[in-house]
């Protein structure tokens, strides 16, 4: 779809978030892929919010994230004063002329504002003492439980919930079986609780388009989203290319496959007797080659804006266990100071131009409710701008299509098992399919 | 299941004995009088007892039962008559040792020491699941006579507290024993043979590898659960119970002595389970380890719930200006809180008793101590320099650490030193050397100097530098409580999302637009 | 025709990866038999009281044109507030009109070609629940075989929509909300899932998938606890469950090629089989066969790891008890997965 249509869609999506906004609509859920600039929407419903209504609060769900906010309201609106309320054992930090460090809910205005802070913070502070909000937008959303949803209740009456629906959902360390058939089961995604209710005035609006993602890595990661979305790119417009032609190794030919499409998977055969389970030597050196070829042979990224040379600081690692990602770093040598290499909880948010992940499944054979989750997948799969290089054992395929998954969940929940067999399989296909697939 | 329990597993089956997984015991060891066994039966396909053997554990039991389970009214009459045994127990407030004088049962305060530490033992999770199909059954009960409808609704809802509890993070009042031991021992079988509390005891029997092995596999033959063996009822009560049915439609007085013959035959299958669940207690009691000396925060969190989860609710039912409509709100339905604050509420109840039994018991028990360093929630490492810290009195400590062990840790986590858990503070930074360590640095708050002593210097010491220091999470507990109690207001402009508040009005947005919101907004950016 | 083909083929799902197991659901020969033909005393058997309790449970629900049912359905929204008629095809021995499952079969034929022909009133009119419809699997190695759906429910539309169908799964068990027993949960979305599985072959196969839709979603029937009450749970996706029943079919058909043997239909002949097939043990095993405690001593013989637990199967990877517990006493790591499972136990 040429750009000028892309650009249409986002705009009629960005109006029509603005209009709701403006018009006061008590509910509305702002459904985001990865990179389609929700927090550009989220800025400019701000930006309008303040303009129209007046009293504005923003929850974040950390710290970073609402400096990070803060930042960008005082480049994109210096007009605006904004309020980044923190505890008082938090540091103040710098970040731009038209914001204010608080720490006390005394601080607060009590006219036209607008207020950023942590869910905890909004949560744990005395906010019958302060004026009510007219509109609280909740960056986010799926990050956050009910329960701790329900505490903003008392920060504002309108609400912008806005998050991505298919990132690692949160952590929930008890048994909540007692609650799973409640009408508002407390430790469920807000958003999810409240698109449930079909009794609720819910307006949803899903951001058409990813300005990250490359055109084909859009269709591949479409099968972890409900809603459709495309990619701002054009097929093929992103790629990677090389001076010189590569050697005859598998990692050389996944590189040089990454100048067709952004993403490929680069597959070590499986040992007969099951690969290692946690710490895979073979596949972390194999996924330390990748980055060093990268480098070694002087990538130049393409893009809609221009070519420039791939540097090691544009380029992630990621794996799910901890000890992979400790064995990727030893494996890099000098290149570990610019690469960054973390597990995908940790690299919620962050985007590089080539990432290399290594296959959550690559050392199941058996997998479990907890393997067969597909936030982590997504979010290592939608963290590049240009190439993915998804490194893995063999087997992955054979071994979804064999699992017979059980669907033990409480009655009213997701066949979660059932859903992530079908989603992994979904991608791995994708790859097979489309000749994504090259042997180490 | 964490790699440390299948590592503990496999040491189990090499050294051919269940092995223990703890350094001291999660819930307080207590004296007989204050611990009440109980074993129910049940018929299979139905879910309520079929009889009931209840008993402090250095006493006999007592057995309940009734010979027709299907037959409402007598189950009605089986359940009032046990009924006294539970609440007794769990401190109803007219089970309770006569109020003091002047004090009137609706009046009397919350008698906190003599509920504290009672404890409610059943031989295995069926049996606790038991609590909950009692609650179903009779909190709801609608029909029957006044007084044995408010009894039976009673013990419904006393069941159903009991069930609640169960399944609060960290309690020491409803006691499954089998879980108990799994707790305290891993045992060389697979997760779902270690559902029978027999097999547990035999391996915790005597004798070597293959002959624990074989007395475990005699006990899984005997059944353990609510259901009976179904050659057992087929022929020890299938005819008979078809006789006493019979009889009784007949009004032949036979019925009673067919009904005895049906209350035999399942009282040698409920005293099985009850001595079951005393030898485990008794397992528990020569157990070795001590009780992990942090427990009292504990219980007393459990006392608390036993009085504004239970005991307050059941003191206002026996006011008598209460009306029908009140009454019938008594208490919590048994599926789930519908009500969202009252489920959040509880939610967060039961994240602060996760938290609050983690961050507490944690420091009482050096095997969940190298655990939670294992799993990242806190480090060890080598001081290498002493700084002023972020302010006065405060001291910024530089440590080394090994960059294998997993650290969940970040900055600004708040950290305690372990085995000094008031010298805490917060993580600085967290780098990796040149040569590949990971340096951590801490800001330590000050103290006082009556809490500074030769082995524990004051932070700014430079007597830490070389010393090898052991820091763990010290996450903020009672920020979940605080949630629980704030979730109930219902007053604010939200509410009408949150607490179910009528709903603010929208704007009605035109037809036609007036005016683009896009221009507006570029209109407003600097 | 084969028996139990249903049964047999949950047998087969159970652990697939047993060859003694697969003979036993393909030959359709017991594992109670094999036990006993080599002098094991299986406990088998189920208790009479719940075997009187189911069926009078699901009689409950459907006496007086299903009045108890049609109630719970609408109450919980999964019929509409005037959903009327009522198709029984269930046997006899259970209540209903039907003398044998072919016949049964053959109603719900007839039903399905007319439903789809009907127009205006006569469509509108169709009966919204239809108990015992009999559907047959398709041609398998394991048999042609009939089954009965406990529950359909029919969402008759004016033309050209389609009729929708949902399927329904009756237990006995108590609905304890968040509580219900898990792994009865999976034994009966299993179940449902299979329906929707064959019951869209079935309307494919009699070319009216145009026609009429069964859908992804169905429902569980379990008990009020404590009551002969129905408890209707709606919303159930079988989506995935009946993936896995396409699966399944597909991999009993590519086990059985791998098998060098026909169905044998002698049981002596098949109870040999089955023995002289190779095992794998599981902790799955315990609760569906009757050679487990066999199989399980073989195991520790051997030092499967499988032998104290799958879990701990999976962390062994490929390292069998006796290298791992030389392993643990310090032998020297030989191999990278030896390697991996030295730095995870120290």
């Amino acid at each position: 779809m040429p750009q000028t249509q892309l650009q249409a869609k986002r705009d009629a999506v960005l109006r029509f978030v603005l209009t709701h906004v403006e018009h006061r609509s008590p509910l509305l859920v702002l459904k985001a892929p990865p990179g389609s600039g929700k927090t550009y929407v989220t800025l400019r419903a701000v930006a309008l919010a303040r303009h129209h209504v007046g009293r504005v609060a923003v929850a974040t769900q950390t710290n970073a994230q609402a400096e990070d906010f803060c930042r960008r309201m005082a480049a994109d609106f210096p007009k605006f004063t904004v309020h980044r309320w923190a505890s008082s054992g938090r540091a103040p930090r710098p970040l731009g002329a038209s914001v204010q460090w608080i720490t006390r809910g005394d601080e607060i205005p009590s006219g036209p504002c607008v207020v950023v802070a942590t869910t905890a913070k909004w949560s744990a502070s005395d906010l019958d003492a302060i004026d009510p909000f007219d509109v609280m937008f909740v960056d986010e959303a799926w990050q956050m439980s009910w329960a701790d949803f329900m505490l903003l209740g008392a920060a504002a009456s309108r609400f912008v919930l806005v998050g991505d629906p298919g990132q690692i959902p949160p952590v929930v360390p008890i048994d909540v079986s007692r609650w799973q058939t409640s009408r508002r089961p407390p430790h469920v995604p807000a958003p999810e609780v409240i698109l449930r209710d079909a009794t609720l005035p819910t307006v949803q609006a899903m951001l058409p388009v990813s300005t990250r993602l490359p055109h084909d890595t859009c269709a591949m990661v479409q099968a972890f989203y409900d809603f459709p979305f495309q990619s701002w790119a054009a097929p093929g417009e992103r790629r990677l290319s090389f001076p010189t032609a590569g050697e005859a190794t598998g990692v050389d030919r996944a590189l040089d496959a990454l100048g067709g499409a952004s993403t490929v998977l680069l597959t070590l055969p499986t040992p007969p007797s099951g690969p290692p389970l946690e710490e895979d030597l073979d596949v972390a050196r194999a996924a330390a080659a990748v980055v060093r070829r990268l480098v070694e042979r002087g990538a130049t990224v393409h893009t809609e804006s221009g070519e420039a040379p791939l540097l090691p600081s544009d380029i992630g690692v990621s794996a799910t266990h901890r000890v992979m990602n400790t064995r990727v770093t030893d494996a890099l040598g000098p290149l570990a100071k610019d690469v960054r290499v973390d597990t995908p909880e940790r690299w919620q948010g962050l985007e590089r131009k080539v990432m290399v992940v290594v296959h959550p499944l690559s050392g199941v054979t058996q997998p479990s409710v907890f393997d067969l989750g597909t936030g982590r997948l997504c979010v290592m799969a939608s963290r590049h701008s240009v190439g993915l290089v998804i490194v893995s054992r063999d087997h992955v395929g054979e071994t979804l299509e064999a699992f017979l998954p059980r669907a033990d969940q409480c009655l009213g929940q997701r066949d979660e098992a059932g859903r992530g067999r079908a989603q992994n399989l979904a991608v791995w296909k994708h790859l097979h399919d489309a000749k994504r697939v090259v042997p180490l | 299941m964490s790699a440390n329990d299948l590592l503990d597993r496999l040491r189990a089956w090499d050294e051919g004995r269940p092995v223990p997984t703890t350094a001291a015991l999660p819930f307080p060891r207590v004296p007989d009088a204050q611990r009440l066994v109980v074993a129910f039966v049940r018929m299979a396909g139905e879910s309520s007892p079929w009889g009931v053997a209840a008993g402090a554990p250095d006493a006999k039991p007592r057995f309940y039962t009734v010979p027709e389970p299907r037959n409402a009214d007598l189950h009605a009459a089986f359940v009032e008559s046990f009924s006294a045994e539970i609440l007794a127990h769990v401190g109803h407030p007219e089970h309770l040792p006569p109020p003091a004088q002047g004090e009137s049962a609706t009046e009397r305060p919350f008698p906190r020491e003599l509920l504290a530490s009672r404890q409610l033992w059943m031989p295995g999770s069926t049996h606790v699941e038991m609590l909950h199909l009692l609650d179903f059954r009779y909190t709801l009960a609608m029909t029957g006579e006044e007084q044995r409808l408010k009894r039976v609704r009673a013990l419904g809802r006393a069941c159903g507290w009991l069930f609640r509890e169960s399944t609060r993070p960290g309690q020491v009042r409803v006691h499954d024993a089998t879980a108990r031991l799994r707790q305290l021992y891993a045992f060389p079988a697979e997760t779902v043979r270690q559902q029978h509390l027999g097999y547990l005891l035999a391996w915790l029997g005597s004798g070597d590898r293959d002959a624990r092995l074989a007395a475990a596999a005699r006990a899984e033959k005997l059944s353990v659960g609510v259901t009976m063996h179904p050659e057992y009822e087929r022929s020890a009560l299938l005819a008979r119970l078809e006789d006493f049915n019979a009889r009784r439609r007949a009004n032949d007085l036979g019925a009673f002595a067919k009904a005895t013959e049906i209350h035999d035959a399942l009282v040698s299958e409920l005293d099985r389970r009850w001595k079951l669940t005393v030898e485990a207690i008794r397992a528990v009691d020569a157990d070795p380890r001590p009780d992990n000396p942090l427990l009292p925060q504990v219980v007393a969190l459990g006392a608390n719930e036993c009085q504004f989860q239970y005991w307050a609710h059941e003191q206002r039912a026996l006011r008598a200006d209460l009306s029908p409509e009140e009454k019938k709100r008594l208490g919590s339905h048994p599926e789930t809180d519908f009500s969202p604050p009252r489920a959040a509420s509880r939610y967060f109840a039961h994240l602060h008793a996760f938290e609050t039994a983690n961050a507490e018991l944690v420091h009482g028990d050096e095997v969940l101590l190298e655990r939670a360093l294992d799993a990242g929630n806190g480090f060890s490492g080598t001081v290498t320099a002493v700084a002023p810290g972020s302010k006065k009195g405060r001291a910024q400590w530089t440590l080394e650490t090994s960059s294998d062990d997993a650290l969940r840790l970040r900055e600004e986590s708040k950290v305690c030193l372990i085995g000094a858990r008031k010298r805490g503070g917060s993580i600085v930074s967290v780098n990796t050397t040149p040569e590949g360590k990971r340096e951590i640095v801490v800001d330590l708050r000050g103290v006082a100097k009556k809490e500074v002593t030769a082995a524990l210097p004051d932070p700014t010491s430079a007597a830490w530098v070389g010393r090898r220091v052991r820091f763990l999470d010290d996450a903020v507990v009672g920020l979940s409580l605080s949630k629980g109690m704030k979730v109930w207001n219902a007053e604010g402009p939200g509410s009408w999302l949150t607490h179910a508040a009528p709903r603010p009005e929208a704007t009605e947005i035109p037809k036609e637009p007036v005016g683009d919101p896009l221009s507006v907004v570029k209109a407003l950016e600097g | 025709m084969k028996r139990d083909v249903r049964r047999r083929l949950e047998q087969f799902a159970s652990n697939p990866r047993c060859d003694a197991n697969v003979r036993s659901a393909l030959h359709g020969v017991s594992m109670e038999a094999v036990a006993r033909s080599v002098g094991l005393d299986p406990q088998v058997g189920q208790s009479p009281f719940a075997l009187l309790r189911g069926q009078q449970f699901e009689r409950g629900l459907f006496d007086d044109d299903a009045a108890r049912l049609r109630r719970a359905l609408i109450e919980r929204k999964v019929l509409p507030g005037n959903a009327t008629g009522f198709l029984d095809l269930r046997l006899k021995a259970q209540g209903g009109p039907e003398a044998s499952l072919q016949s049964a079969r053959e109603s719900f034929q007839t039903f399905l070609k007319s439903a789809a022909k009907a127009t205006g009133e006569a469509r509108l009119g169709l009966p919204t629940l239809v108990a015992g419809p009999v559907l047959t699997t398709p041609a398998n190695i394991l048999g042609e075989g009939l089954f009965a759906i406990d529950v359909l429910t029919v969402y008759p539309n004016p033309k050209p929509a389609p009729i929708f169908f949902r399927v329904g799964e009756v237990k006995v068990y108590p609905d304890r909300g968040g509580f219900t027993d898990g792994g009865e949960l999976a034994g009966a979305r299993a179940q449902a899932g299979l329906y929707v599985h064959v019951l869209k072959g079935e309307v494919t196969a009699l070319g009216l998938d145009r026609e009429l839709v069964v859908l992804d979603d169905g429902f569980l029937v379990l008990a009020r606890p404590g009551s002969n009450q129905p408890s209707v749970r709606g919303g159930e996706d079988l989506r995935h469950q009946a993936e896995r029943a396409r699966t399944m079919f597909a991999r009993a058909a590519a086990h059985a090629l791998t098998l060098a043997d026909d169905v044998i239909e002698d049981e002596g002949e098949a109870i040999a089989a089955v023995l002289a097939a190779p095992t794998h043990y599981g902790d799955g095993c315990l609760s569906f066969c009757e050679l487990a405690d066999r199989c399980r001593a073989e195991a520790i013989a051997k030092g499967l790891p499988s032998a104290l637990g799958e879990d701990l199967a999976r962390f062994l990877g490929p390292l069998d008890l006796h290298r791992a517990l030389a392993l643990l006493h310090g032998a020297p790591a030989t191999n990278p997965a030896e390697e991996d499972f030295v730095r995870r136990a120290t």
